[in-house]
């Protein structure tokens, strides 16, 4: 059993608390939203549970069955796609997805980026910079470059923004594919994605 | 103990001024600015190691009052650094007719107070305090690995016009008598005048930190 | 359970080639240094000239302006590695996926090429403009190499520490200096040795010091990198 934790998470950026003794937790197979009003904190939880932010106080703990993973198995086994987290402009969509693939499963991620693009339809832009596809097409590019390395974990903060209703089927069967692997902790105000969620996890400004 | 620290500074002065010789081989009463210009390069030199150490230990703990004690030490080392550098350059005028002639210990001093305005420059770029904490040790700690080719292989590897008139090649004090212990006493005198100053402004900062201001 | 992270090389190398492909596709870096680089040497040449220097001054003088040559070109093209992350906000998606050693030393390969190659263009011309000859011109090309070395290293640390900040332009130069400063100094001695003096006693002794400073730089910048990176 895959399980998040966070404890007493405490946060504040300069002098303006964000948050003080928020704890949560995701357990494999279910997603977990978070909401909340714009500005109350929802997209730095999310870097907190990451480990991109540290927390004044408590911590976050990722286990698979009774192993805590550190941060080296974190950089394999989590996956996240956020708003402020941009691919590689200058890089096609191909390199893009290569480039994240390799740097988590070295050579063996070979074969693993034609499946994805061509289920989400950029098959045919495959070649073509990030810089230069449309806002949609890039964010389906993240979310597949979040899930390239199936992870165990998986963090989404507002990932279906730009996206059309294409887009958000290819969002639905990704999230029921990592609900196999472990848990999911989706962040997002869009009530297109609150019909995902298992538990509801609410961000108080 | 402040009282101790000023009484003993005046007597210092008095020392340095009065009771004190000059030295042979120095033009006129030159010779007794080696009673404050030494003592300020020494203090500087404290300060830096005091903003290395403190900076090691933030990025040990992670505890932002080891960041602020570095901060603190830095704003004084650069203080003392300055005076240093203007006696020295004094000293250089009377001496050798020039206020400046990049001798290796100036190149030494010179670059004591590049790394303390990049460093205050640094943090003032920054608004996050507690990025802010982390790239201000990094680049103290960064400065203290390539402190060791300021201060040693560089003067040793080029003629100086520095006086010895510590410590020279042979390793032998070439300072005598009244003369030493004025030295050694101003030395103790502006340690001691750092400590003060130094836990003071730490102590401010303590406080306006609690406050929820910065100094 | 996952494997443990990939081994360190191929991700140093994936890092590298990333930032490689990039640049070839921009060519930013690579022009405005050139550039850069190729502006100075022309005002020097301009107007200092071939002739003006006596032939004994020479060595000295000329030197000294490869050396601020080479420095301020640095200044203007290392920087951009770390602050593009920064600036296109890739910095965190690559934060997750790769190790902060493998990031360190990815950029600084790319760096160590760019430094490479523009030295590499720039240090024949500047002989030729300014009419330099050099008595012993292995060591010469050795002396820089190795001085760009330690300087490459350096300034990549710094490069991220100044992404981090506001004022990025301004603060790299200003961070590096103190630090650069006791290998430019000597550098700017040694070649004016190597162009000049008769002999090569002296040559041990410098390659010893060149070569500690950028071991000493480089341990220390792979040792402070993941607070920075993290920060």
């Amino acid at each position: 059993m895959r399980t998040l934790d966070a404890q007493g998470l405490s946060y504040a950026f300069g002098r303006h608390r964000l948050f003080s003794g928020v704890s949560l937790s995701a357990a494999g197979g279910e997603v977990l939203l978070v909401r909340g009003p714009n500005g109350s904190g929802k997209s730095t939880l999310l870097k907190l549970l990451a480990g991109l932010l540290i927390p004044e106080q408590g911590g976050v703990v990722y286990r698979d069955g009774e192993t805590a993973l550190d941060a080296a198995h974190l950089r394999r086994g989590l996956g996240m796609c956020a708003v402020e987290q941009n691919l590689y402009d200058d890089l096609t969509a191909l390199e893009n997805l290569e480039f994240f693939g390799r740097l988590r499963l070295g050579a063996g991620c070979g074969g693993r980026a034609r499946p994805l693009l061509e289920r989400a339809a950029l098959w045919d832009h495959r070649n073509k910079t990030a810089k230069s596809l449309s806002s949609g097409m890039r964010q389906k590019l993240k979310l597949l470059a979040a899930v390239i390395h199936e992870p165990l974990f998986l963090l989404l903060d507002e990932p279906g923004s730009n996206l059309d209703s294409a887009g958000m089927e290819l969002l639905h069967t990704l999230i029921l594919e990592q609900k196999r692997r472990g848990p999911v902790v989706l962040a997002s105000n869009d009530p297109r994605e609150f019909g995902y969620a298992d538990r509801v996890h609410t961000v108080a400004p | 103990m402040s009282i101790v620290v000023y009484l003993w500074i005046l007597l210092c002065l008095f020392a340095a001024f009065v009771w004190s010789p000059t030295a042979a081989h120095f033009i006129g009463q030159s010779s007794r600015i080696v009673f404050f210009h030494v003592p300020m390069a020494w203090i500087a030199t404290l300060a830096f190691l005091l903003s290395g150490w403190h900076s090691l230990r933030f990025l040990n703990t992670r505890n932002l009052a080891h960041d602020r004690k570095a901060k603190v030490a830095v704003r004084q080392g650069l203080l003392f650094a300055l005076l240093a550098t203007v006696t020295g350059s004094i000293f250089a005028k009377v001496m050798w007719g020039a206020f400046w002639n990049w001798d290796p210990r100036e190149i030494s001093i010179t670059m004591l107070l590049f790394i303390y305005a990049a460093y205050l420059v640094l943090r003032s770029a920054v608004d996050d305090p507690v990025r802010r904490a982390h790239l201000a040790a990094v680049y103290a700690c960064f400065a203290f690995v390539a402190m060791p080719f300021f201060v040693f292989i560089i003067p040793r590897v080029y003629f100086s016009l520095h006086p010895d008139t510590l410590l020279n090649a042979r390793g032998k004090i070439e300072m005598q008598g009244r003369i030493l212990a004025t030295f050694l006493g101003s030395l103790a005198g502006f340690t001691g005048l750092f400590t003060l100053l130094y836990r003071l402004e730490c102590r401010l900062e303590e406080i306006f930190f609690a406050e929820g201001e910065t100094l | 359970m996952p494997t443990a992270s990939t081994p360190l090389l191929p991700e140093v190398w994936t890092v590298f080639r990333k930032d490689w492909r990039a640049e070839l596709r921009s060519k930013v870096a690579v022009n405005s240094i050139l550039l850069f680089a190729l502006v100075t040497l022309a005002l020097v040449s301009y107007s200092i000239g071939p002739y003006r220097i006596p032939a004994g001054e020479k060595p000295a003088v000329l030197s000294a302006w490869l050396t601020i040559i080479l420095f301020f070109t640095s200044m203007t093209g290392l920087s951009r590695v770390f602050v593009k992350e920064e600036e296109s906000r890739t910095a965190e998606t690559l934060r997750l996926a790769a190790r902060p050693e493998a990031v360190f030393l990815g950029k600084l390969l790319f760096n160590l090429c760019l430094m490479a190659g523009v030295t590499a263009v720039v240090v024949p011309l500047f002989c030729l403009l300014m009419e330099f000859h050099i008595m012993h011109g292995c060591s010469f090309y050795g002396i820089i190499a190795l001085a760009m070395f330690g300087l490459t290293i350096a300034s990549t640390l710094i490069a991220a520490i100044i992404s981090k900040a506001g004022m990025k332009g301004a603060l790299f130069p200003i961070l590096s200096f103190p630090l650069l400063m006791p290998i430019l100094l000597e550098t700017s001695l040694l070649l004016a040795k190597a162009a000049a003096y008769p002999d090569l006693g002296w040559l041990p002794e410098a390659l010893g010091i060149l070569t500690s400073y950028a071991g000493l730089m480089f341990i220390a910048a792979i040792l402070l990198f993941e607070r920075v990176w993290n920060a």
